[in-house]
């Protein structure tokens, strides 16, 4: 039997085939899943903020994409797969709302982007494939054993990525 | 993580009744533009953390639409007014007497125009009560999930703390079932220099 294990919010899980992992209504967030093909294990993490040394309140880890990110790789480390294998899709980041990108609010979907993508690049994780930005959001489904992201947006239209 | 902190008695007291008063005047603004009647449920006054905040509007995955507001001045905070999507059609039809394609820019700014003077008027009794200033931006209005919707304050407040306060109002509209929520979001500390604005104490921050 297999499961679908949930990630909540500024939170992270790591699953193996057949079991999938999800998060759900992701708005400005992002969801970064990083897998490995050779043991079908996939972490992921769903990150608010993209950096966590401008922020004070930084205790939980999982909130920010600097932080979040390292955090998943040692994880993911810890169950004996090197980083060097790892591969990475992510989807979020949209503009919520329609307020302008000169306020925070209208531009902490974009922010999110560039730092998640800055810090997989850093980490030499490759992004195979994204649905990011945009206004809508996003629900997200691995399964670590089809490497399929699937992608399900308010309405139910889905697109695997 | 579905943890939720407890308020004293006085607090939650003094948070429902400005809740109240916030969202009766919202509502009394409602049932003129509506023209029916409308009932309201005492709010519900609670410290969320993240997880436990998407699930108060029926779930994270539940189609809404939401008109958001930021305030700031003495103050900073988010109201949001959220109807489900059906309840969305009904407001617009009892609007403007006559159907239209509600997704449409016409029928979108009339939600956005409802949630304007609903926010207004909970702002209005908001400052009134605690002699505050506070300034209103325009609202926005969205349709999306319920997740991605409350994911904003989430990331507004979450700069500053893992939990929010929110005071929930939920109301329905007589005959029209229309039903809805108006819901004031922020930090604890936002909530505290409010609550010493009434002469009540604190919350621990």
């Amino acid at each position: 039997m297999s499961e679908t294990i949930r990630v909540g919010i500024a939170d992270m899980n790591i699953c193996q085939s057949p079991n999938k992992i999800t998060t759900i209504g992701l708005g400005s967030c992002i969801g970064a899943v990083l897998y490995d093909s050779k043991t079908k294990t996939a972490g992921l993490v769903h990150i608010m903020l993209p950096d966590s040394t401008k922020i004070k309140q930084n205790q939980n880890k999982m909130k920010f994409a600097d932080s979040g990110i390292v955090l998943l790789i040692e994880e993911l480390e810890k169950r004996g797969i090197p980083k060097s294998s790892l591969k990475a899709k992510i989807a979020g980041g949209a503009k919520m709302f329609n307020f302008s990108s000169s306020t925070d609010i209208g531009s902490i979907g974009d922010k999110n982007i560039a730092a998640v993508k800055s810090k997989l690049k850093e980490m030499g994780i490759k992004i195979v494939s994204e649905d990011v930005g945009l206004s809508y959001g996003r629900t997200i489904v691995f399964d670590p054993d089809t490497e399929e992201l699937t992608v399900i947006k308010a309405g139910k239209q889905k697109n695997i990525i | 993580m579905n943890r939720q902190e407890t308020l004293s008695e006085n607090v939650s007291n003094a948070l429902g009744e400005l809740g109240n008063i916030g969202a009766g005047n919202a509502a009394t603004s409602l049932s003129v533009i509506l023209k029916s009647s409308l009932t309201m449920s005492p709010p519900q006054v609670a410290i969320h953390d993240f997880n436990s905040l998407e699930n108060v509007l029926g779930g994270p995955d539940v189609t809404v639409v939401g008109v958001l507001s930021t305030i700031d001045g003495d103050m900073q905070a988010m109201i949001l007014f959220v109807v489900g999507v059906e309840d969305a059609k009904n407001m617009i039809k009892a609007l403007l007497d006559y159907e239209i394609d509600w997704q449409s820019e016409m029928g979108m700014s009339a939600v956005k125009e409802i949630g304007n003077i609903i926010i207004g008027s909970y702002v209005a009794s908001l400052e009134t009560l605690s002699g505050m200033k506070i300034r209103c931006s325009q609202p926005e209005s969205c349709i999306d999930m319920a997740g991605a919707i409350l994911s904003v304050p989430c990331i507004e407040f979450g700069k500053i703390s893992d939990k929010a306060l929110l005071i929930n109002s939920h109301f329905k509209a007589g005959d029209q079932e229309i039903n809805g929520y108006i819901m004031m979001v922020s930090e604890i500390h936002s909530f505290n220099l409010l609550l010493n604005k009434l002469g009540i104490g604190g919350i621990d921050e």
